[in-house]
């Protein structure tokens, strides 16, 4: 409620006019003595004039300070916001240079599986002349490529 | 006066408000966040030939995957010395 208070209150308002609050309830308690004397048939509201002018000045003395208050606060808002946009920018630019090296690495490694696949092809003739693979070294091969872990594995 | 001491008293509170900022969670490239595959069964055959190749292509994810591995621990201690840093 009060940081609602400084934010959007004491942020619209300038200064001077809490300044010029202060001042009225102060000059108010000073010279409710003499306002009195001025008019005598409003004597009986000189405590609850007093009681007010003293509530005015504090709460004008109040808010000035929370206008400092505000400032402060609004730049050490400033300071973090600015912190958090340059993290931000350094968090995207090191994103980027990862995205740009894995795709580059991506590159490199499908041209090379690619290049051993058509060596393959290549020499199929040489590979297959003297081996025959037996089912069971196909088995073998298929249970060694499945996850344990894996529910769904057959 | 009492009165006077409990005014001062709330007004006082208007002094203690704290400063927050939202700070949002690093992104991450998007193909980091795909589970790597399955490796590739090999087809009933005989011929080596045929067999090669599958080999040859669960080598290739199996790197692939190693590199998703190292490209996370690289992401994780850049932004940790990002997020270091502005503290």
């Amino acid at each position: 409620m009060f940081s609602w208070l400084i934010l959007h209150i004491v942020g619209l308002i300038p200064f001077w006019v809490w300044l010029t609050i202060a001042c009225v309830g102060g000059a108010g308690y000073m010279f409710s003595g003499l306002i009195f004397v001025f008019v005598p048939f409003l004597l009986t509201y000189k405590e609850p004039f007093r009681i007010f002018c003293i509530i005015i000045c504090l709460g004008g003395t109040f808010m000035c300070g929370g206008d400092g208050v505000t400032a402060v606060w609004k730049a050490q808002i400033k300071e973090a916001e600015d912190r958090v946009a340059k993290a931000e920018a350094a968090s995207a630019d090191a994103n980027a240079k990862l995205a740009d090296e894995r795709s580059k690495k991506a590159k490199v490694r499908t041209e090379y599986i690619t290049t051993v696949k058509e060596r393959i092809v290549k020499d199929t003739q040489v590979i297959d002349a003297e081996c025959k693979v037996a089912p069971e070294a196909i088995k073998d091969l298929n249970d060694a490529a499945k996850n344990p872990l894996k529910k769904d594995n057959k | 006066m009492k009165h006077l001491i409990l005014v001062i008293a709330l007004l006082l509170t208007g002094c203690a408000a704290g400063v927050h900022v939202a700070e949002k969670f690093p992104n991450v490239p998007a193909d980091m966040l795909i589970a790597c595959p399955d490796l590739n069964q090999i087809p009933d055959t005989s011929k080596l030939s045929d067999v090669l190749p599958v080999i040859a292509d669960n080598y290739g994810q199996y790197y692939s995957c190693k590199d998703k591995v190292d490209s996370w621990i690289e992401w994780y201690n850049s932004q940790q010395k990002i997020f270091d840093s502005v503290k």
